[in-house]
């Protein structure tokens, strides 16, 4: 909605004059259009999936269609959220502009938490990393590094930091090469969310 | 104990027959059982002289009571407390009497909306006033109704203005003397702002004070050609009232478009502005301009509060007010005299006030078609939230945030009845807001300290002589602070966004606490 009324600066998307109706329709249309079938980049997404399974190590973090690690986002609607422009970025500079996490519905003003990098330091001195999946001024909910949801009272805690950061490493050309990631990509653009009785 | 339990039902069913007059809102700080208005008395200091709750015993703070709205949406009332009854307004224009005692409703009351309104932040409405046996809503299809106190029931209805056109309240009346005056919203929408008079008896309107003046009129001259017909300078948050001078102090909103300034050359009066009126006629007697020519959308629109000082060797009629702007203003309440003012936050778009009170504008952040960011960020340094002023410790409680934006801006046809913004802002991508209260010193303006929120927030504060303040924040915590330090000292978590304001009352000679959150009213006392 924000986007649609707001628009997004230094693009050309504008704002727009529509009342706050006009636009829930809007998005209702748009929420509706079957997801576009074209590919829209060269690859071969049957490698790409290897590749996201595999040795990469995509999956150790990021879930698809039910399959894959916890600690990133789910990307099984990927290929209908994403440009692959914004997708090439995500993997070869993931702190370019970091995913948008959980937001509140019931704040009205308020933004969502990002997939920054959060470091808890315990009263014992002991660290702990991971992304928080909630937090206010007295607690926080985080999925650690290990995988693992915790969660923290402050006061128990000697420290909570966020870095501006992702915790996903890049992916230069020496660890997944040109052609490498264009399957990637290819494959990752067939992700278009899913049907339930399709999962695995 | 039976005896007993039917004496408290007989005192207490008396207690709600009371009317409430204009000398009871007069004297409402001798009521601290009771809140009687929007901020609890005429000084707009949201302060109770109750002290039961004190930094000892908060720890001790339990649940008595919820009731429930039933509708969604921010749950912004600030409700009234008379004689054992509660009085409250809801998303959607609801409205509600609730047993103090028990939570339980007396009557509930919807308003039947036209289908099609545009209030730019929500269907919310900030409450009631009350005079009489009646309770006076302006609600959100411009209307400004009188309901009776003991059934809900409508006893007058009039149209202020055009809905369609965008007009609509959110505002909590002020009852003064014998009329209701309010002030409508739509600043988002170019509509021509105004603050009404209306007689509590008929719903007669008495006066209209028009905040963008008419050719002839003074001030016309500050707006560029046909600008000032769509000039906006809306007037949605309650004012306050002086007695002795006879004055309403009430602040106005941001000129329209509120992010593009190019057709609305010059200073745009009254636009951020705090008014002072009599309440006789409406009639100006001063001014004072916090923000000319705004291009942040930095609406005064928060409650100035009326303190009695000392100031440089004699005693002092003042008016503090902390601005959405970002700094914090002191002026003489008598004439509009600009005393001081002094940033109470990270502040870009100006280096600071001159000694005639006008910014010093940083003109390297006027909006452009590329974007500026600018702090504060246009939901400003503070906003609607209620601040709250101790007199034991000469503090001024503020809700803040730190948010900065990314303004752009670009010409925009005007359309009735349509968004009317001029821009696009969106929060600096960087740097996620967080917010805080601050205990701001009155007299000078100085950070006492300050109470970290996780999130910006919005909802205000409410300060007791029991040494205590209560806040809220954004991610659903109901907090009670140390008054002098600021030191945290319970909380609890009540499951969303707090838009409001706690008030306390007596009941039994026992002293609750009530904070409107999510689409309910939770009521807190010390546990037996």
């Amino acid at each position: 909605l924000r986007t649609i009324s707001q628009g997004v600066p230094g693009t050309e998307m504008p704002a727009n004059a529509l009342e706050d109706s006009e636009i829930r329709t809007i998005i209702a249309y748009l929420r509706a259009l079957a997801p576009p079938r074209n590919i829209s980049v060269a690859g071969d997404p049957a490698k790409g999936k290897k590749i996201f399974f595999g040795d990469v190590g995509c999956s150790t973090c990021h879930m698809v269609e039910g399959v894959g690690g916890v600690l990133g986002p789910d990307l099984s609607r990927v290929g209908a959220a994403r440009s692959v422009s914004y997708l090439v970025d995500s993997i070869r500079d993931p702190d370019k502009e970091l995913s948008s996490g959980m937001t509140d519905p019931n704040n009205h003003y308020g933004l969502p938490l990002v997939y920054d990098t959060v470091t808890v330091v315990t009263t014992s001195g002991e660290k702990i990393i991971g992304v928080a999946r909630n937090e206010d001024t007295y607690s926080i909910q985080m999925i650690t590094m290990a995988q693992q949801l915790q969660s923290f009272l402050k006061r128990d805690l000697k420290e909570v930091s966020h870095q501006r950061r992702s915790l996903m490493p890049p992916y230069s050309e020496d660890a997944l090469d040109a052609a490498r990631l264009q399957d990637l990509i290819s494959y990752l653009e067939t992700l278009r969310g899913m049907d339930e009785k399709e999962v695995r | 104990m039976k005896n007993a339990s039917l004496l408290i039902l007989v005192l207490a069913a008396a207690a709600l027959q009371a009317q409430v007059t204009y000398e009871r809102l007069l004297r409402a700080p001798d009521e601290p059982q009771n809140w009687l208005t929007y901020s609890g008395r005429y000084s707009g200091w949201h302060y109770s002289t109750l002290s039961e709750i004190t930094t000892t015993n908060a720890s001790r703070l339990a649940m008595k009571w919820v009731f429930q709205v039933g509708d969604l949406g921010q749950f912004e009332t600030t409700p009234l407390v008379v004689d054992g009854v509660i009085y409250g307004t809801g998303q959607n224009d609801r409205a509600f009497a609730i047993d103090a005692r028990t939570g339980r409703a007396i009557w509930r009351y919807q308003r039947n909306l036209p289908d099609k309104l545009q209030p730019c932040c929500g269907m919310v409405n900030r409450g009631f006033a009350i005079l009489g046996n009646r309770l006076f809503m302006a609600t959100l299809d411009a209307h400004v109704i009188a309901l009776d106190t003991k059934t809900g029931n409508l006893l007058w209805d009039v149209t202020a203005a055009d809905h369609h056109q965008a007009y609509t309240f959110t505002v909590a009346p002020l009852a003064v003397k014998n009329e209701v005056v309010v002030g409508i919203s739509g600043g988002e929408y170019g509509v021509r702002g105004f603050i009404d008079a209306y007689d509590a008896a008929t719903g007669k309107r008495l006066w209209r004070f028009n905040t963008v003046p008419a050719p002839g009129e003074p001030g016309h001259k500050t707006w560029k050609g046909d600008s000032w017909k769509t000039g906006g300078v809306p007037a949605w948050i309650t004012g306050t009232y002086d007695p002795e001078l006879n004055l309403l102090y009430w602040p106005t909103g941001n000129p329209s478009p509120s992010n593009y300034g190019g057709e609305r050359e010059g200073g745009n009066l009254y636009s951020d502005s705090m008014l002072a009126l009599d309440p006789d006629n409406g009639k100006l007697k001063w001014y004072f301009q916090f923000t000319p020519h705004d291009l942040y959308d930095y609406d005064a629109t928060q409650i100035p509060i009326l303190l009695d000082a000392e100031w440089e060797g004699r005693p002092r009629k003042l008016l503090a007010q902390a601005n959405r702007n970002g700094f914090f203003y002191v002026l003489d309440r008598t004439d509009g005299k600009f005393l001081f003012a002094r940033a109470f936050g990270h502040v870009t778009w100006a280096t600071g006030i001159d000694q005639d009170g006008k910014p010093i504008v940083n003109t390297s952040l006027k909006t452009t078609p590329e974007g500026t960011r600018v702090c504060p960020g246009a939901l400003g340094l503070t906003n609607w939230y209620t601040p709250s002023y101790s007199p034991e410790t000469g503090l001024i409680y503020v809700a803040t945030s730190s948010e900065c934006d990314i303004f752009t801006s670009a010409p925009q046809p005007y359309r009735a009845g349509h968004d009317f913004l001029g821009s696009v802002y969106v929060p600096d991508p960087v740097q996620r807001p967080t917010g805080s209260l601050k205990a701001i010193d009155a007299l000078t303006g100085a950070e006492k300290w300050s109470f970290p929120y996780f999130s910006n927030p919005n909802g205000g504060a409410l300060s007791t002589a029991g040494g205590v303040v209560f806040a809220g924040d954004s991610d659903g915590n109901f907090i009670v602070l140390d008054a002098k330090r600021g030191h945290d000292l319970w909380h609890v978590q009540l499951g969303a966004a707090i838009y409001s304001t706690a008030i306390t009352f007596e009941v039994d000679q026992k002293q609750y606490v009530a904070i409107p959150v999510g689409s309910a009213l939770f009521a807190f006392g010390l546990r037996e």
